[in-house]
């Protein structure tokens, strides 16, 4: 089991490194970030200067060995925008992410893993095709629809919920809504023909026989083997949360990581986006790291091959 | 056998009709029959005759809301069977009716240890602690005769074979010394080796605990080895019941008849296999007389009209054939 989780850490400083390079030559593709920062009527040597003073001037190899050394000993530089570290900037921005990402998370597997179980069980019930419906909607849904309507509906129209921001309770209830419904539909609709494959099999008809109830029969026996298929496409859903976390925050303009990417994007400003990708990608790979751990840990067969 | 033993098991008229869109299946037509202590009791047919429902209705097991036993009656041990309440039912299950299913493959679940899955039952319905319910788990390992129990325990499903497997099976149904075992095939799946080690371990445990068997097999040479008592099931109906020996030997069905010569045999030199023209009637769409009349070579009037009674035309064997009622 250690031996396979080193292997697999490995494996992600690996990625790491490749997602580091891939970013470094794309942002560069996109466009010299002078444009953006000068001044109309800026004269040649301003440009020369301010060039300098952003280091732009370097070859790109320099540059790439300078970016390579800072991040190694934890400097992802100045923003070129900002004229700030990128880390102060990463440290406000990641704990207000967490803020939406983690509860959103928790929420909709919680809710997916409720309704999925219940869906299966109760099959062809209204409610297994009230969860098929919302499964289906849901995908089909685009979310950054769904969250200026849900905008418009709570904030507008009925004045219940604050539009935008950061702040008290209030302000969580729509990014965090709508976030956990990016993930929701999908995982639910895994956990509930993970079920149902499972509750087909003849280890639950022996478990019957044996006598157990309909409680040990799903929650134990058939849970955890159901839970395998979805476990591996946990990966995609981590994803889809960066994916959400980006289009959430800028609707309703939340100071975290999806923001701030994003207007670095636009800005080209250099550093913090390659900051910011090689943060996401550490989170992405490290999420995946665990559903391995987890996997490990559900399906015995998996753990005894590794180890 | 010279002294009768008790009755375990007495079932009246069964009858289990799965209610689907398409219609009506009547999967069991009324069957009677009954299983003593210490006795094996061989349920043969084709497949698809209604054997394996019989032995889900036994448990009151039936895939729902389909499947449903709409008559008759169950008795085990002088309990009527369908007049307990789901709760109570889940307490003769796995204590005093069990059920081997065919596949070892695919009836352990994979996740869980085999101590855990025998523990399991044997906590359920024997109240034990847990440092006895080990003891109990490696006892129940020791009488299937599966070498190492305190080793095998700790292992997984896909770390044991298919013999192994089954006979883990064995161990879960066997774990809480139940009154009545159904066998479902148990040994299909098995290696012609393996299958004949796995029945006559299963001689060996009735000995010691007086287990009354149901097996359930389309396997005429699996009678033979296994069965004191045998009834020949065709289309959700009993054809004929008699002792093994009476069967082989002196069999009145024709369908019976037929079963017994398809059976390929190493003393005789057949150039084909023995085969009974068509097909089993639609479940759905039964003929108003006897099932097996649009099939049987001996085919009168009456068969293709009325249903034939059951006769008993000597002691413990009796057959359902207009042949034998005149």
């Amino acid at each position: 089991m250690t031996r396979f989780i080193l292997i697999r850490l490995v494996q992600t400083v690996i990625a790491l490194i490749g997602i580091a390079v891939l970013i470094f030559v794309l942002v560069r593709a996109s466009g010299n970030p002078i444009d953006l920062l000068r001044s109309a009527t800026s004269t040649p040597e301003e440009i020369e200067n301010l060039q300098r003073q952003l280091g732009l001037d370097k070859s790109n190899w320099e540059q790439f060995r300078i970016f390579m050394f800072g991040l190694v000993q934890g400097d992802f530089g100045e923003s070129l925008l900002k004229r700030r570290p990128v880390s102060t900037m990463l440290g406000e921005a990641i704990p207000n992410s967490l803020k939406l990402t983690v509860p959103a998370f928790v929420i909709s597997m919680l809710v997916a893993t409720a309704l999925g179980v219940f869906a299966a069980t109760r099959r062809d019930s209204f409610l297994d095709n009230g969860v098929k419906f919302v499964a289906i909607l849901g995908q089909a849904v685009p979310g950054f629809w769904l969250a200026i309507m849900a905008m418009m509906l709570f904030s507008v129209i009925w004045g219940i919920l604050p539009t935008a921001g950061m702040g008290g309770p209030a302000h969580y209830v729509l990014p965090v809504g709508t976030m956990a419904f990016f993930l929701l539909p999908g995982m639910m609709r895994l956990v509930r023909s993970g079920m149902l494959d499972v509750l087909d099999s003849e280890y639950i008809k022996l478990a019957r026989i044996k006598g157990l109830s309909e409680r040990i029969i799903v929650w134990k026996h058939a849970f955890r083997n159901a839970m395998i298929a979805p476990l591996t496409t946990a990966g995609m859903i981590m994803a889809g949360l960066v994916m959400g976390a980006v289009i959430t925050e800028n609707i309703f303009n939340w100071p975290g990581m999806g923001r701030l990417v994003l207007e670095a994007t636009y800005a080209r400003d250099f550093p913090v986006v390659q900051a910011c990708t090689l943060m996401i990608g550490v989170m992405v790979l490290g999420m995946n790291l665990l559903v391995d751990i987890a996997y490990a840990y559900v399906d015995p067969q998996i753990r005894y091959q590794k180890s | 056998m010279t002294t009768k033993r008790d009755i375990v098991l007495q079932v009246e008229d069964l009858q289990t009709t799965f209610f689907t869109r398409a219609g009506e299946f009547k999967a069991v037509g009324g069957i009677s029959f009954y299983v003593r202590e210490g006795e094996t009791f061989g349920l043969v047919g084709e497949s698809a005759c209604g054997k394996t429902v019989t032995g889900l209705s036994l448990l009151r097991l039936l895939p729902e809301p389909a499947g449903r036993i709409v008559g008759g009656k169950i008795t085990l041990d002088g309990i009527d069977i369908l007049k307990l309440s789901k709760k109570q039912m889940r307490e003769v299950r796995g204590k005093r009716i069990s059920m081997i299913l065919q596949d070892p493959m695919t009836s352990l679940n994979p996740v869980y240890t085999v101590g855990d899955q025998i523990g399991e039952s044997v906590r359920l319905h024997q109240g034990l602690r847990d440092d006895m319910v080990e003891d109990e788990v490696i006892s129940a390992l020791r009488l299937l005769r599966i070498p190492a129990p305190e080793q095998r325990l700790r292992d997984y499903p896909f770390q044991l074979s298919g013999g192994m497997r089954q006979r883990v099976v064995g161990s879960i149904a066997m774990s809480c010394r139940p009154r009545l075992l159904i066998a479902d095939e148990p040994t299909t799946a098995l290696d012609a080796t393996i299958q004949a080690q796995y029945i006559a371990l299963f001689k060996d445990i009735q000995k010691q605990t007086d287990v009354a068997i149901i097996f359930i097999t389309h396997d005429f040479g699996v009678v033979a080895n296994i069965c004191d008592r045998v009834a020949v099931m065709y289309a959700g109906k009993i054809v004929e019941t008699a002792s093994t020996s009476t069967i082989f030997k002196r069999s009145k069905h024709p369908y019976t008849s037929a079963l017994i010569r398809s059976v390929p045999r190493l003393d005789r030199k057949d150039d084909q296999l023995y085969s009974i023209e068509g097909q089993p009637p639609s479940l759905l769409n039964l003929p108003p007389g006897c099932r097996f009349a649009p099939r049987c070579p001996d085919v009168m009037d009456i068969c293709l009209k009325e249903q034939p009674p059951v006769v008993e035309i000597s002691e413990g064997h009796s057959v359902s054939c207009w042949k034998e009622k005149k």
